[in-house]
């Protein structure tokens, strides 16, 4: 059963790799720069828009199909022809899809900051909750307002992979991992940076910041630019492998909360934490999923799917209370990696002694 | 005008009232932004019907016992979760996530409940809709009235004035709102801060819940129900300031008549309005806070 | 700062571009043996493999809507689906074969990102058919992902016209909307209705299907001059909505307006809507104007067990005459069979539904016997070769060029009061080959 070994990896590989971009996004608006970003969704779903009601259009200029409300009313149709068009034009397939990821990544920021410059004044619980709403009424207008990516009805997004055929979805895997694995980099590099350095001092002490020159609004208004956008490519690549874009896939539970829960766990501020809670929790939650139906008989026929809710609950709650640094604690970051500095110092020494 | 919708969106917003308030207690009391509120809602509405369905009779009996239960999930929340963390001062956010934590405690457990029933006893319990049997009291000019239409405004008022009473004359709720204004100061007068904010916690989350086995009446719901409306009673209470009971009274009001009655009149002039119905009142709580970021009760304090 | 933070868009953006410049060596590489099979016409490649490599259980998938604004349907379709597997594998039991069909059952909660999440899993547990899932907006959801990962998806109830078409891995065993809107507008039409207030549900099934009855309705009126007749522009709302205060409020402003103007007898309010008619009706009794005028419904309400287990909801729908209507199962030798069984497990008359779900398993079973392997694709092929022969619960049909149910006869229910009290859902007549027909009342 090779096959059914391919789609348990499917599962796998989405639910990690998406899980950890969000994650890794929210750690560094949470993590780093003390924001309380309750609002991830809205980043993700504006991600999701960039692919599905922009680069959809595109699109459908480039296969002769109507970009107007036509495009939502007849999307199923419209979608088939771009596809049936798509295959036939690799390059321009390709192209498409890397201006998918790059409009939703730029969006995304955009939105970022958006959502922040009003509300960047405001202290710890109001700040959550404004943004918060300001997703809540993003997701509520995006699904009730027709002409942008279809409401109620969702549009589908144009298969851009599909000339690779049988390889299209195990190459969009690997796109996922590689974006994943990159955002992992960029958050790295965020973290070391001297920017990674000036968010964390706002977090641990404000006005400390402040007195030492700080801007700390523009320092803020970064971190959530980048978050949003990192969180962003997460939404568009959602999209891109489940071929549609729907406000409403883009709940509260799955898109804020569980990369909250995620990156408690792991250890707020620490990235290799983060990423490690995530793939334990996602891998877990997969096989969860995949198996439910055996898990349930031996459970009393209780829904595995309620104990999800559960044991996220009490890892939450159990890690706030006795582990409050997460799994993996934040450690202090050197400039250079110690080793590096070691090897400097090491050659240092043996040009000495050559010479 | 519609005497239908007056009427509804009166039963409306006494019901977001009611949560409104518990919310507010909560984070004037012990800094506790309750997460948890969604599933204590949810939990209350599936107690009044579970309670309804196994011993008949009116379901309005039941929201006596199933708001003092999930008062009790209150004080367990407290005593369990959260006294640790306020006592070492955890921040806000802290406390906000723990009690999300809690929230999908709750909601897991409630679903798992209502499996219970689903699979063993086979009740349509997934979607629960008892609105049809809500007793008819009247009609006037041709609109019915049922009783929820009474009852829960008469609830709301009742909290409002025994919370009133309870707090400005009773020693028990003076000690509640000494410690609530100073709790160092309470502390070393002699007052138990400790017992007043279990007790907080035990009213916060009979208010939760009784505003759950209210909608119960009202409306059609599932065990996300307070998920759904937990928006709405974060806006309402954080319009009425956070900072006052009476505030968040009345910012459930507002955002309740804003969602039901002033979608019903702009629908007049703009098609479709309806189905944005959730935005109003989020863009008011938005529009709140970066105007007066105090809520309106800071504006009224200030002056 | 700054530079920081350039550096890091330029980081992601080398990363994308160099993955593309993989992506595309590889692509173009490989372009021109997939050009072929991009067109919409499909070469049939049904092929018997001689050696039957078939063997043991056969995971077969149901996506359902157990929970959610369709779960009465979902709750008959399930036991149909998990009856239609027993009588499947008692005659592979027969013949002696070697596989037998294992049927997995996922509840989508009539939710469109449910639905998608439980097709994945599904996949993930080795299914390649999928039965269901019931509303359009959960077949175009997981569309995209069944097409690419060739899972052939048959839904027993989709009907949005948005979904017919050709060679995709969707088949439908109830005719598009295309034909039910034909029938709805004759009917409001014959029912004396000249002013329609449509109210419906906002997604791919309610837009489409009321778009179809408008065209229509609009053709019938223009053909008698166009002067005593039209369509308002009615009520949308969200499909996720319970509460209905301001749309009924709405139309109950507009109903009145029409009464006063045309009278009572010409106006009719249409109702495209899944089991939230419930929740409609029970607003819609506090308005009298409302119960005044005929009400009609469509496939999404018929046979809804929302309406008779409510006495104040029965009885509002027995006032407005709330007709319903629902693709009519052909006659067949085995339906009464079929029936007797499922009232057995389902305790009421199954809705037309039922029976095409029952026939969805026993055409997937079918095919996999005849191509002898468990592929989607090569199933995808041979169902419609199969149903050339095939009499099913439902009678013989067969696919149109959209692999949609290519009959057009409906029939009509609606809510009636039995002597002793009860509320049932009750046949009354059908649009059967273009015609109203209304059956004479036998004495009940």
């Amino acid at each position: 059963m090779m096959e059914q070994a391919l789609f348990i990896l499917i599962n796998v590989v989405f639910n990690v790799s998406i899980w950890l971009i969000l994650s890794l996004s929210l750690n560094i608006e949470v993590g780093f720069a003390n924001i309380p970003q309750f609002g991830r969704l809205a980043a993700a779903l504006v991600g999701s828009l960039a692919v599905g009601g922009i680069i959809g259009r595109v699109a459908a200029l480039l296969a002769g199909q109507p970009i107007d409300e036509r495009f939502v009313e007849n999307n199923a149709y419209a979608i088939m022809v771009i596809n049936s068009y798509l295959s036939q034009h690799p390059l321009i397939s390709v192209l498409l899809l890397v201006l998918a990821l790059v409009t939703s990544v730029l969006l995304g920021a955009l939105i970022g900051v958006a959502t922040i410059l009003p509300a960047v004044r405001l202290s710890e619980a109001y700040l959550g909750i404004t943004l918060l709403s300001i997703a809540e009424v993003l997701r509520t207008f995006l699904y009730n307002y027709d002409p942008i990516i279809g409401g109620t009805r969702g549009v589908s997004v144009p298969a851009f992979l599909q000339f690779l055929n049988d390889y299209s979805t195990p190459v969009t895997l690997a796109l996922m991992v590689l974006m994943a694995i990159t955002s992992f980099a960029v958050a790295e590099a965020i973290s070391r940076s001297p920017l990674g350095r000036a968010m964390r001092a706002i977090r641990d002490s404000e006005v400390a910041a402040e007195v030492y020159g700080r801007d700390v609004m523009k320092i803020k208004i970064y971190a959530v630019m980048i978050g949003s956008a990192m969180a962003a490519l997460a939404g568009a690549l959602y999209t891109i492998f489940t071929g549609s874009s729907y406000a409403n896939d883009y709940s509260r539970f799955t898109w804020t909360f569980l990369p909250w829960a995620y990156i408690m766990l792991g250890g707020v501020g620490n990235n290799v934490g983060v990423s490690l809670a995530v793939i334990v929790m996602s891998v877990l939650r997969s096989f969860i999923q995949i198996y439910k139906h055996e898990l349930a008989s031996h459970l009393f026929n209780i829904d595995p799917s309620w104990l999800e809710y559960i044991i996220i609950g009490l890892i939450i709650i159990l890690i706030t209370l006795f582990r409050p640094q997460g799994m993996l604690p934040e450690k202090p970051v050197f400039t250079l990696p110690r080793r590096r500095i070691e090897e400097i110092r090491k050659r240092v020494l043996e040009e000495k002694e050559s010479s | 005008m519609s005497i239908v919708m007056l009427l509804s969106a009166i039963t409306y917003a006494s019901i977001l009232a009611i949560g409104c308030a518990s919310i507010t207690l909560l984070y004037t009391s012990t800094r506790v932004f309750n997460f948890a509120h969604a599933s204590m809602v949810s939990w209350g509405f599936y107690l009044t019907f579970i309670f309804y369905n196994l011993f008949g009779g009116s379901p309005y009996t039941y929201m006596v016992p199933a708001s003092i239960i999930v008062g009790l999930f209150g004080v367990l929340t407290y005593l369990l979760v959260l006294r640790k963390l306020i006592r070492s001062k955890a921040s806000e956010i802290t406390l906000m996530m723990v009690t999300l934590g809690v929230d999908f405690v709750f909601f897991g457990f409630l679903n798992i409940l209502i499996d219970y029933f689903w699979y063993n006893y086979k009740w349509s319990i997934k979607t629960v809709n008892i609105v049809p049997r809500d007793p008819l009291l009247g009609v006037i000019s041709g609109a019915p009235i049922t009783a929820v239409n009474v009852v829960a405004p008469l609830t709301a008022i009742a909290i409002l004035m025994a919370l009133h009473v309870f707090l400005s004359r009773t020693s028990l709720g003076m000690a509640m709102r000494a410690s609530i204004e100073n709790p160092v100061l309470a502390a070393i007068t002699g007052i138990n801060v400790d017992k007043i904010y279990v007790l907080a916690w035990f009213i916060g989350g009979v208010l939760a819940g009784l505003s759950g086995s209210l909608l119960t009446m009202y409306t059609q719901g599932y065990s996300a129900i307070g998920l759904d409306y937990a928006v709405l009673y974060f806006a309402g209470s954080i319009v009425g300031g956070l900072y006052s009971i009476l505030g968040g009274l009345l910012g459930g009001v507002l955002v309740g008549f804003s969602e039901r009655l002033l979608t019903y009149y702009l629908s007049f002039y703009i098609s479709g309005i309806y189905a944005f119905r959730f935005a109003i009142p989020l863009a008011m709580l938005i529009a709140t806070l970066i105007i007066y970021p105090k809520g309106l009760a800071g504006l009224v304090e200030r002056r | 700062m700054k530079q920081t933070v350039v550096l890091a868009g330029i980081a992601v953006v080398a990363f994308v571009i160099g993955f593309v410049v993989g992506g595309f060596t590889l692509g173009v590489g490989r372009a021109p043996a997939t050009t072929v099979t991009s067109t919409t016409t499909i070469t049939i490649t049904v092929t018997p493999s001689g050696v039957a490599t078939l063997s043991g259980e056969i995971p077969i998938g149901a996506l359902l809507p157990l929970s959610g604004s369709l779960a009465t349907y979902g709750a008959q379709c399930k036991e149909a689906f998990l009856l239609a597997v027993e009588d499947v594998n008692k005659w592979l039991a027969a013949l002696g074969k070697p596989w037998r069909l294992k049927p997995i059952v996922e509840d989508t909660a009539t939710d469109p990102t449910t639905a998608l999440n439980k097709l994945m899993t599904l996949a993930a547990q080795g299914v390649k058919v999928v039965v269901g899932p019931m509303a359009s907006s959960e077949v175009k959801k997981i569309k995209s992902f069944a097409d690419s990962n060739k899972i052939l998806v048959i839904s027993q109830s989709s009907t949005s016209m948005e979904l017919a078409l050709p060679g995709d891995f969707i088949y439908r065993f109830t005719p598009p909307d295309k034909y039910q809107g034909i029938a709805i507008a004759h009917i409001l039409w014959e029912r004396g209705v000249r002013y329609v207030i449509p109210i419906w549900r906002g997604d791919t099934w309610g837009d489409g299907l009321l778009n179809y009855t408008k065209a229509e309705f609009l053709r019938l009126c223009q053909s008698v001059g166009g002067g005593n007749c039209g369509w308002d522009t009615g009520i949308r709302y969200d499909p996720t909505a319970t509460v209905f205060e301001t749309e009924v409020a709405t139309l109950a402003r507009k109903v009145e307006d029409y009464v006063n103007k045309y009278g009572k007898d010409k106006v009719g309010v249409l109702a495209i809507s899944f089991e939230e008619i419930a929740n409609i009706f029970d607003q819609a009794v506090k308005y009298p104007i409302l119960a005044e005028v005929k009400w009609e419904g469509s496939d999404g309400t018929y046979g809804t067990a929302k309406l008779t287990e409510e006495p104040r909801r029965a009885e509002f729908a027995i006032k407005v005459q709330f007709w319903n209507t629902m693709a009519a199962p052909g006659e067949s030798p085995l339906k009464e069979s079929v029936r007797q069984r499922l009232i057995q497990r389902i305790g009421q008359e199954p809705i037309p539904y039922a029976y095409f779900t029952y026939d969805a398993v026993w055409a997937v079973a079918l095919a996999i016997d005849h191509v002898g392997v468990y592929d989607g694709e090569a199933i995808k092929n041979a169902v419609p070769l199969v149903l050339k022969t095939f009499i099913g619960a439902s009678g013989h049909f067969e696919l149109d060029e959209n692999g949609d149910r290519a009959t057009t006869d409906y029939t009509i229910a609606t809510v009636v009061k039995t002597p002793d009290g009860k509320y049932v859902w009750k046949e009354i007549g059908g649009y059967i080959g273009g015609k109203l027909v209304i059956y004479t009342q036998q004495s009940s």
